[in-house]
């Protein structure tokens, strides 16, 4: 009886230590919080570009370290409100539309005027004014038309060549979740008469467009993976996910049309309660001035929000300019966003 | 000196009583059979008295120690049951060491306890084997094994060749009787199957809805049953309702529905009370003819002849005052070849008086 | 087993194992996009993916998250199993179902709902918060494959090591654990699977500075498409066949699913 006690406890201690052994060995434990800035920024590419020409210099410049995480903008909206006293990221760094929503919800982002983050001065007021000055536009990713060079001719150089008799069953389009389904509405509406305040002609001409999509696409992979497999031989989509293709050698071309192209942008928004935010100030200032905006810009070929990077070279030849896009008003649009998604699930994608 | 004592167990599932006040004496060494019909109690009893079951009332003594709130494990009991519930992930004689280790007997003494044990239930050499590479018998064997192992102060035995054959169950019985005997354990064990019961047992207790009907020896139950439930389950095939006449010298004269009937049973009851008149199947001796004006005997017509072999069993439609009543009658076959009387013949049924069992109602 | 029947397994077969095997073909393309069939052969996403930290450092998260949840769960599931299968009390259906709830609603439910719960209670924890929820996640594959194989356990050899002399802790130490074991195995690798491979609940709940694989996955795939991805996909697809297997010499997959 008295073996059997003994090795009893002696199991039980061992359990005791393997147990502590196993939540010391937990990364994501890190209680101790030195003063990082933390926000989250989309992973891979961008991330490789971004750590360069942003984060690295700043960083040299400032001293302070930042941990990049890499977690989606709905995600990371959702905690900052829940933990919004407390948060655990210092920046939000937010897309459209979600950034919309995130103007308006009170006592959660401070706002970012000019005497706070003096380069938003030379922002394009698509990327700031839009925001009510309570974010800055970091950079955007232009929506214009993806084809397959080889079935499609001549060359599409208007949205309207999307309704071309001729790729019926063959053009791909955003689903909802696909991301630019309210753009698409409103420039189906503003190239047929239409206006942010009268989309009527945007769903009718979406419902001519019903022959020719072979796919609504739920999402940027697979709409690549369409043009990929050439399913797809025209569409609307952001133009990184052409060139990916083009420079992996598929026979595939992306076109900004000429009635402008809507952008994707990311945007930086300052925690009003996070414990970095003079620093957090300090990064969204850095982050939209010329070196940074350049140097990524044009390493990732995306756009620049400030109007004094220069695109250079292949990107210059890739990235629509800021006169070329097409200015959406997001404040205008924003309220009727549920109605627009309702109608779209009932008329455009049955 | 008795071992294991109920006092008025009581045990109570919702609205029905599973057992309703059972009393019972077991005496060291004594072999005591809880006999009955599903559902009559006799398993909850025994369940009580290893304490796997918690009895409402009562008290259940084992060597003259209350254990009624003593949990099972420490009752010091050897159990065996019908589904013989050996470890499976066990060896043969892991699972026969397990109460010893249990009981933290050291390792030697267990390996000398343990071969013993399996040389008394004719075993030996099956130490390596795993329960599923064993027959049916040879399971309940081990299972028996295991529990005397331990030296229990009483062996509870709950069905123990209930899942065994019949040819197997007979040289089990046999086996069980003669071990028990022999190391002199007191066993209770439970069955529905009389036979069973009174080739083992040196006592047996009849139970029907909880309660003990009759307790005695297996003469004495299958001989002298004193209720009606009792006969009939040890197999009494004729009940007729009967008034009591008075004494004839030492026989007791009854009017049993138009038929005299006398008897050797004396009676309480008084004159003109009605009881039971109780007649085995075997004790009547059917013949040709007419049956005569005497008592113990009737005339009438067989309505059924069924064949066993050893036995034929005829069904014979008999004249009462309340009409026509039926008997069984089972005649051996003493060299007959198939029933001696066909459907419809004429017979006259007659029994001797030393066969009548008086019942009160 | 007609031949039409033997067919339709086939079709079923190949209908459910054509995505596995196309993925696991891609995965080894030597070119810069998921193509197929892939023009050249060659590890480069695997040595890609296997050199991310984006992707080692999230998959070194699941994979702890995954085990602890699970060595939580698994404890509590089998106390809860015992209770359910051995015991009568009142509302022991409603218990069992309330059990297995987490099943049923949607798991990004659960997910904002802890998030929320926690915030409201200034729980910000991270362990508390990601781990409570995933051992909240597996514990009802825990629960069904330990009650699964309870069920097959004759209680009367529970019972027989009792008249033997073994107390209840005892009994269950050396006859119901050995007995249910196979089960707990079984229910610990759906649990380590089913926490690992999780999106909806982990959304919310994972801090700023903690990453789960399919979280990072999915931030991954926002901006790139290349078949690392594919190669990620293999090597867990490789894992949970293993880890099948090895249960199935070990312990009997098919004793232990009841099939």
């Amino acid at each position: 009886m008295k073996k059997q006690t003994f090795s009893t406890s002696r199991r039980t201690l061992l359990k005791g230590a393997a147990a502590a052994g196993v939540i010391a060995g937990f990364p994501a434990i890190v209680r101790a919080q030195n003063r990082e800035l933390v926000f989250s920024i989309p992973g891979g590419i961008y991330e490789q570009n971004f750590r360069p020409h942003v984060v690295e210099p700043f960083e040299k410049k400032t001293g302070r370290k930042i941990s990049l995480q890499f977690q989606g903008s709905n995600e990371v909206y959702a905690k900052v409100l829940a933990t919004k006293d407390a948060p655990d990221f210092d920046l939000a760094f937010l897309s459209y539309p979600l950034a919309m929503s995130a103007k308006d919800t009170k006592d959660v982002f401070i706002d970012l005027p000019t005497s706070l983050v003096p380069n938003a001065a030379d922002l394009d007021p698509l990327f700031y004014d839009i925001y009510d000055r309570k974010a800055v536009g970091f950079n955007y990713a232009p929506y214009g038309i993806g084809f397959h060079v080889n079935h499609v001719k001549p060359a599409p150089t208007s949205w309207h060549d999307l309704w071309r008799p001729e790729l019926k069953g063959k053009v791909t389009i955003t689903d909802l979740s696909g991301g630019f389904a309210f753009e698409t509405v409103v420039l189906a509406a503003l190239i047929n008469g239409g206006s942010i305040d009268n989309l009527e002609p945007g769903w009718e001409a979406m419902k001519r467009l019903k022959p020719n999509v072979f796919r609504w696409y739920k999402s940027a992979p697979e709409a690549a993976q369409l043009f990929e497999r050439e399913e797809a031989w025209a569409g609307g989509l952001a133009s990184s996910r052409i060139y990916t293709l083009k420079d992996a050698g598929k026979p595939v071309e992306w076109v900004a049309p000429k009635e402008g192209t809507p952008v994707g942008v990311l945007s930086f928004h300052v925690l009003k309660n996070s414990r970095n935010r003079d620093l957090a100030v300090e990064f969204a200032n850095w982050a939209i001035s010329k070196e940074p905006q350049e140097g990524f810009a044009n390493g990732i070929e995306f756009g620049p929000c400030s109007k004094k990077a220069e695109l250079k070279g292949r990107a210059k030849e890739r990235v629509p300019a800021h006169a070329q896009l097409m200015r959406i008003d997001w404040p205008k649009l924003a309220p009727k966003m549920r109605a627009m998604d309702e109608r779209w699930q009932r008329e455009v994608v049955t | 000196m008795t071992t294991v004592e109920l006092k008025k167990v009581a045990k109570r599932y919702g609205q029905t009583a599973a057992i309703d006040g059972v009393s019972l004496a077991i005496a060291k060494g004594e072999f005591v059979t809880l006999l009955g019909p599903s559902g009559c109690g006799k398993t909850t009893t025994l369940r009580v008295v290893a304490g796997l079951v918690e009895s409402d009332a009562g008290s259940v003594s084992l060597g003259n120690i209350d254990v009624t709130n003593i949990p099972t494990h420490k009752r010091n009991i050897g159990m065996v049951f019908q589904s013989h519930a050996l470890f499976p992930h066990m060896t043969v004689e892991e699972n026969v060491s397990f109460g010893l280790r249990m009981r933290g007997v050291a390792a030697d003494q267990r390996s000398t306890n343990i071969n013993r044990a399996l040389e008394l239930v004719r075993l030996p050499g099956f130490n390596a084997r795993y329960p599923h590479q064993l027959s049916g018998g040879q399971q309940q064997r081990v299972a028996l094994a295991r529990a005397l192992v331990i030296q229990p102060s009483v062996l509870l035995l709950d069905e123990p060749f209930g899942a065994l054959d019949r040819k197997l169950r007979d040289t089990m019985q046999v086996e069980l009787r003669e071990l028990t005997r022999r190391i002199g354990i007191t066993s209770i064990f439970v069955t529905h199957d009389q036979e069973e019961a009174l080739i083992l047992s040196d006592r047996i207790a009849v139970m029907n809805m909880g309660c003990i009907e009759q307790l005695g020896t297996p003469a004495e139950v299958f001989e002298r049953p004193q209720t009606k439930f009792v006969a009939d389950f040890m197999g009494v095939a004729n009940f007729v309702p009967a008034s009591v006449l008075g004494s004839r010298g030492p026989l007791t004269a009854l009017d049993a529905d138009g038929i005299a009937v006398e008897s050797t049973d004396a009676i309480q009851a008084a004159t003109g009370a009605t009881i039971e008149v109780a007649l085995r199947a075997e004790h009547i001796t059917i013949g040709e003819g007419d049956a005569g004006t005497s008592s113990n005997s009737v005339a009438g017509s067989v309505a059924s002849a069924v064949y066993h072999g050893n036995a034929s069993t005829y069904e014979v439609m008999v004249p009462g005052r309340s009409g026509q009543r039926r008997l069984v009658v089972r005649e051996a076959n003493r060299g007959a070849t198939g029933v001696r009387f066909a459907t419809g013949a004429k017979v006259a049924l007659s029994w001797p008086s030393g066969a009548v069992r008086l019942l009160s109602r | 087993m007609t031949r039409a029947f033997h067919v339709y397994i086939g079709f079923l077969i190949v209908f459910i194992m054509a995505p596995i095997l196309i993925v696991a073909v891609v995965s080894f393309s030597g070119g810069k996009v998921p193509e197929f069939p892939p023009k050249s052969f060659s590890f480069q996403w695997y040595d890609y993916a296997l050199n991310y930290s984006l992707f080692t450092r999230s998959a070194v998260n699941s994979a702890w998250l995954a085990l602890i949840s699970t060595v939580i769960a698994a404890p509590i599931a089998v106390a809860a199993a015992l209770a359910i299968v051995r015991k009568r009390f009142p509302g022991r259906d409603a218990i069992q179902t309330f059990l297995l709830a987490p099943l049923i609603v949607p798991s990004i439910v659960i997910g904002l709902s802890i998030l929320l719960g926690f915030a409201t209670v200034g729980i910000r924890d991270i362990f508390f918060r990601l781990i409570g929820a995933h051992v909240l996640i597996t514990f009802p594959y825990l629960v069904r494959t330990v009650i699964a194989s309870l069920s097959r356990v004759d209680v009367t050899v529970e019972e027989a090591a009792r008249t033997l002399g073994a107390n209840n802790w005892r009994t269950f130490w050396h006859v119901t654990l050995p007995l249910i074991r196979p089960g707990i195995i079984a229910g610990m690798l759906f649990s380590f699977i089913v926490s690992f491979d999780n999106v909806s609940v982990s959304l919310f709940l994972t801090s700023a500075r903690t990453n789960t694989l399919p979280l990072a996955i999915l931030s991954y795939v926002e901006f790139n498409f290349d078949p690392s991805i594919a190669a990620i996909s293999t090597m867990l697809i490789l894992f949970s066949l293993g880890a099948a297997v090895i249960l199935e010499r070990v312990v009997g997959l098919r004793k232990v699913l009841g099939v």
